[in-house]
């Protein structure tokens, strides 16, 4: 039972989930994006068609 | 000012507008509408003109106290000295060009658009005093409520009245003076930001130049909080209090009228004590008004594409580690056009956005990371468009070869990528394909 989580780190705001250190179950995978503007549909259905349970996108 | 204007290498375009901004860091092109003052540069401000003038206009630098002439120089002090025509007062007599001993007059002048090659820009567009809606506490409906700027141009030494105490309904002394603290700031209703404390610092300066000269009188002002947080700051208040200057914590909700002697009354309470309610009646009533952003800024914000923060003001590089710069390379923001602050801090941060945009412009090279979009494939573009409606940067531009992206203004968001049906546009670094290995290899084990 994986999540994928789709993190943004800013290069102005670097407020990622490591850095507020806030803890999370390990099911909870981050990937790295510049912007939210990144983020496509194909993306998100590509990560839940391979088993992710869901995405987050976070600030 | 008059330094400024004598620098060599620094023009001043006054009475003039920015019509149009181009490109990007060490390459903008500014477009610059210097409005026609149907004065010519042969005026030398001597004044003759207006002297004969018999149209009359509302004189902004007063605050409407008094009037000024259809021709008729800014201020008394203005930069450069030189008169300008008011074209909606004006009768077109012609007797300010038979009166000019100069012949700077000239009705037939015209706006005059400047194009100039700039490196890089510094947005100081400064602040309005924020105009309470009529009948908020009695402002614009009792004529003795008036707000800060007001007061300042009544006590002005060159000022209307020349620097006597007037109130406006009879011209008589106000002996009796109230300054109700934060209107239109830390209020839900209107806006929610604390004027940097300017505000608390001006309402203490006027009362004590007030009791100065009229040691008699008395002034009360009512506060939320006194924030005076600066260098001599809290020393200046506590000596504004040993010269007898009241300060009564409350909040005034209703002001009311006196037709006959046109005091105000007013009920309040001073909620550090436990006496209750009191109602008093006071000659005059100065109203310290918020700064509000600079009429006009909208423009500004859409010609340079600069975001704002939610007070309205511009929003900076980095609220704590970078209150100078903007997002954009090349743009700078100084004084109140960043945020309300006092003389001190505009100072400190305009020599830091210089500091900042000198080092920038210093350097012969500007050097960016290659994390931009870039069309790869240019076959695949379809020339559609939605790339360019959708960057954030104005980045992109499609002609007939296809989409073009100019690598300074891109910024590497992707949203040109998320938004091509063709996939024709890609972001260096953050491909597709380095993604969905990413995904993969991540969701492996399900």
């Amino acid at each position: 039972m994986a999540q994928a989580i789709w993190q943004v780190q800013l290069s102005s705001t670097p407020r990622t989930l490591s850095t507020i250190r806030a803890q999370y179950p390990a099911t909870l995978r981050p990937v790295r994006i510049n912007c939210t503007g990144r983020v496509t549909p194909s993306l998100i259905m590509r990560a839940i068609g391979k088993g992710a349970d869901g995405v987050a996108i976070g600030a | 000012m008059l330094q400024s204007a004598r620098t060599p290498g620094l023009n001043i375009y006054t009475y003039s507008t920015v019509e149009d901004v181009e490109g990007f860091v060490g390459n903008f092109k500014v477009k610059i509408r210097k409005k026609a003052r149907y004065v010519n540069n042969d005026c030398n401000g001597c004044g003759a003109c207006w002297e004969v003038c018999p149209a009359f206009g509302y004189n902004e630098f007063n605050e409407g106290l008094d009037s000024r002439k259809a021709i008729y120089s800014s201020f008394a002090q203005a930069v450069p000295s030189l008169a300008q025509i008011d074209m909606d007062r004006c009768i077109k007599c012609e007797l300010c060009k038979k009166a000019c001993e100069v012949e700077a007059i000239d009705f037939d002048q015209e706006d005059e658009i400047v194009e100039l090659d700039i490196g890089s820009i510094i947005v100081a567009t400064g602040w309005d005093e924020f105009e309470p809606p009529t009948g908020y506490l009695g402002y614009n409906q009792y004529s003795n409520v008036i707000t800060q700027l007001k007061l300042e141009r009544i006590l002005a030494p060159n000022g209307p009245t020349l620097g006597h105490l007037v109130r406006p309904s009879d011209g008589k002394e106000p002996k009796n003076i109230l300054f109700i603290q934060c209107v239109g700031s830390r209020d839900l209703n209107m806006n929610t930001y604390c004027s940097a404390g300017v505000c608390c610092m001006i309402s203490i300066k006027n009362s004590k130049l007030i009791k100065q000269h009229s040691p008699d009188s008395d002034i009360t002002v009512a506060y939320m909080d006194m924030r005076a947080a600066g260098k001599d700051y809290e020393e200046y208040f506590t000596l504004s209090r040993k010269e007898g200057i009241k300060y009564i914590r409350t909040n005034i909700s209703r002001i009311k009228e006196d037709p006959k002697t046109n005091n105000l009354k007013i009920v309040l309470q001073n909620t550090l004590s436990s006496g209750g309610l009191k109602e008093l009646e006071f000659d005059m009533v100065v109203l310290s008004a918020s700064m509000v952003p600079a009429k006009g800024v909208e423009s500004i914000q859409k010609m340079l594409k600069l975001e704002m923060s939610q007070d309205g003001f511009f929003k900076e590089f980095h609220a704590r580690l970078n209150p100078i710069d903007t997002k954009i390379p090349g743009i700078s923001l100084a004084g109140v056009s960043q945020g309300p602050k006092s003389i001190v801090e505009s100072i400190a941060q305009g020599r830091a956005a210089a500091s900042s945009l000198a080092r920038l412009m210093g350097k012969d090279k500007y050097r960016i990371l290659l994390i931009r979009a870039a069309v790869e494939d240019k076959e695949k573009c379809a020339k559609c468009g939605l790339c360019e409606l959708n960057c954030p940067y104005a980045a992109i531009t499609v002609n007939e070869d296809g989409a073009e992206v100019n690598e300074i203004l891109c910024r590497g968001c992707g949203a040109c990528l998320a938004n091509c049906p063709s996939e024709a546009i890609t972001l260096r670094y953050y491909r597709e394909p380095q993604y969905e290995k990413q995904i993969d290899a991540i969701l492996e084990e399900i």
